[in-house]
């Protein structure tokens, strides 16, 4: 009885023309914002790609490790502030800092993941809300470090060296490079035995646990990674704007991340990335429909929690199982629902 | 010296006095037994008797309240699950606990789990190693899948599957951990006839072809007195009896478990 059989040929899934036209569709898009030479458009476009960092990294947390985080726009700020700090007060060169930021964030992330994560249940969520709002105090209150509310400014640009990204297609491209990167990682996280161990622990920690899956590494190990993409994604927003200040970093942020997730399909790593495309947009709208109708701009939770509640009710899914929903024509995709 | 004994006897699972209390309730109460290598140990009582209870201690999903529990000479009392499956327990659940959202082949494949060792680096960049040990793990879910008769239904979500299959598979996960012990724990509930006897087969081969050894729960009484070769009966946290099958059968004690005191007294089945 020793298994020796090859397995047969993977079905090839959907049509080829059905992933051109949607690779070809996803390129336009890419190319769009630069094209237009709108800076405006840009410049959302670059809040997407970062947003969309973040929210991939939420996505292996909750679509895979089954694990909540209230706190990641905390890890966002850790990012920014890193990068802030160490760029304005200590001189160090951009990518050192972000370096330096992708470290603090995992150390922060090991310290408070490794002991909630080997209890069962969503203590990570709680304790993910402690961390958010320690972070935001230290942001308002050190301001010796963090300037306070009024923030820090004076944030050079992205770059090394001779070449720095000081216009804005240039940094919309390193932001996409970065994006892709991250897809193309997460994609293969996932598609591998450790992903793999992660949906099983995701659907029963018990039999994954029994199939020798060290349950409370894994989760710890994408609750690290989650928080290094944040912290990756804060320190592009703060070469961004060249300035960080608290706000941005705090709980709201951290639910409209969550819904980012969860609207765009959190078990995909495209999901996220079209949660926050979604999320981003609808955002810019309400803001800049609220310069000429204040009462509008306080819609924004509203409109988010209808639209969560709208994806959760129709397309449980998320958003981006309408794409599977069209290549399911083929007879031979097996497992969308 | 305790050691010692244990390897000349053969026995491989040992677990002494143990206990196991939910608040006020008593699941377990110092029960102790054994299996020896290659053994098909039957273990059998009525609902909540602490059977599954004991499975639970023994797989580290439970940390017993008091008592240990040894495995090849080694103290695993209180080890988590993930360390246990990795010495060489593997087992099935009664409420049957596949990954539902997978496929069957996947399923095995996380039984395979500890036979891969890519770590993240190398998995993340794809690094060339990852296809040479997707294909193997893949040849080897796939042996798996043919020893229960599932290879025809990899690419299906396991979901999908009938009670039967899904028992199937649950065995097929477990053997894929290269277990030394197999703990089935109801393995025929939902079975029809023909289902169940073809389990009877597989379980025979299990221990026949494989060398495993095999503690089964089980309260199809044909099913278990024909593969047991030794059948240990529990009966509200305690062992009641232990002995072969026909010993276990006319027990007194073992009835009255069964069937109330009064049947003791007064066997006519008009009283019941």
């Amino acid at each position: 009885m020793k298994p020796t059989r090859r397995p047969p040929p993977q079905a090839e899934h959907g049509s080829i023309v059905f992933r051109a036209l949607g690779w070809l569709l996803l390129a336009a898009v890419v190319v769009a914002p630069i094209a237009s030479g709108n800076g405006y458009l840009l410049t959302i476009a670059i809040f997407i790609g970062i947003h969309a960092i973040i929210a991939i990294g939420l996505g292996l947390l909750m679509g895979y490790a089954g694990q909540v985080s209230l706190g990641h726009a905390a890890f966002y700020g850790l990012g920014a502030y890193t990068t802030a700090i160490l760029t304005t007060k200590a001189g160090i060169p951009p990518l050192g800092a972000m370096a330096a930021g992708i470290v603090l964030t995992a150390v922060v992330a090991v310290l408070l993941g490794a002991p909630t994560l080997r209890l069962h249940g969503h203590y990570l969520a709680m304790f993910t809300l402690g961390l958010g709002i320690i972070v935001q105090i230290i942001f308002n209150q050190a301001r010796g470090l963090t300037g306070g509310f009024g923030g820090l400014m004076g944030i050079p640009p992205l770059g090394v060296g001779y070449w720095q990204l000081d216009t804005k297609p240039e940094f919309y491209i390193a932001v996409i490079a970065v994006l892709t990167v991250t897809i193309l990682l997460a994609n293969n996280l996932v598609h591998s035995r450790i992903g793999r161990a992660l949906r099983a622990l995701h659907e029963s920690e018990l039999a994954a646990a029994l199939s020798g899956v060290d349950v409370a590494r894994y989760k710890l190990l994408v609750f690290v990674i989650s928080a290094m993409l944040a912290s990756v994604a804060g320190s592009l927003y703060a070469h961004l704007l060249r300035f960080v200040s608290p706000d941005p970093f705090g709980f709201a942020f951290s639910v409209e991340l969550l819904i980012m997730v969860v609207a765009g399909g959190a078990r995909s790593v495209w999901g996220p990335v079209a949660g926050a495309a979604l999320l981003t947009i609808l955002g810019e709208v309400i803001a800049k429909t609220g310069e000429q109708i204040p009462w509008v701009a306080d819609l924004d939770v509203i409109l988010f929690g209808a639209v969560l509640t709208a994806v959760v009710i129709f397309l449980p899914q998320g958003l981006i199982s309408l794409t599977s929903r069209l290549r399911r024509r083929s007879p031979t995709a097996p497992s969308t629902v | 010296m305790h050691q010692h004994i244990q390897t000349a006897t053969g026995i491989v699972l040992s677990f002494q006095q143990v206990s196991k209390t939910f608040g006020g309730l008593v699941a377990l109460d110092g029960v102790s037994g054994y299996v020896r290598a290659g053994e098909i140990l039957g273990i059998i009582g009525p609902n909540g008797a602490g059977k599954t209870t004991l499975f639970n201690v023994i797989c580290g999903a439970l940390r017993p309240t008091a008592g240990e529990i040894n495995f090849r000479s080694q103290r695993i009392t209180g080890l988590p699950c993930h360390r246990v499956a990795e010495l060489g327990i593997a087992r099935t659940f009664q409420n049957i606990r596949l990954f539902r959202q997978m496929t069957v082949l996947e399923n095995v494949l996380v039984g395979c789990h500890r036979k891969g060792s890519v770590g993240l680096l190398a998995t993340v960049l794809r690094l060339p190693g990852i296809h040479r040990e997707e294909r193997y793990l893949r040849d080897a879910a796939y042996g798996y899948l043919e020893m229960v008769g599932l290879a025809d239904r990899a690419d299906v979500l396991a979901s999908n599957l009938t009670t039967g299959q899904q028992r199937l598979l649950e065995v097929a996960r477990a053997l894929a951990a290269e277990p030394q012990v197999v703990l089935l724990d109801e393995p025929g509930a939902g079975l029809n006839t023909r289902e169940t006897r073809t389990l009877a087969e597989f379980i025979i081969r299990m221990q026949q072809e494989l060398g495993l050894t095999i503690m089964l729960i089980e309260h199809d009484m044909r099913l278990l007195m024909e593969v047991s070769e030794r059948v240990l009966v529990i009966d509200r946290g305690r062992k009641i009896a232990e002995g072969s099958p026909s010993q276990v059968q006319s027990n007194p004690q073992v009835i009255a478990a069964y069937l109330g005191d009064d049947f003791i007294a007064n066997p006519s089945p008009a009283q019941r």
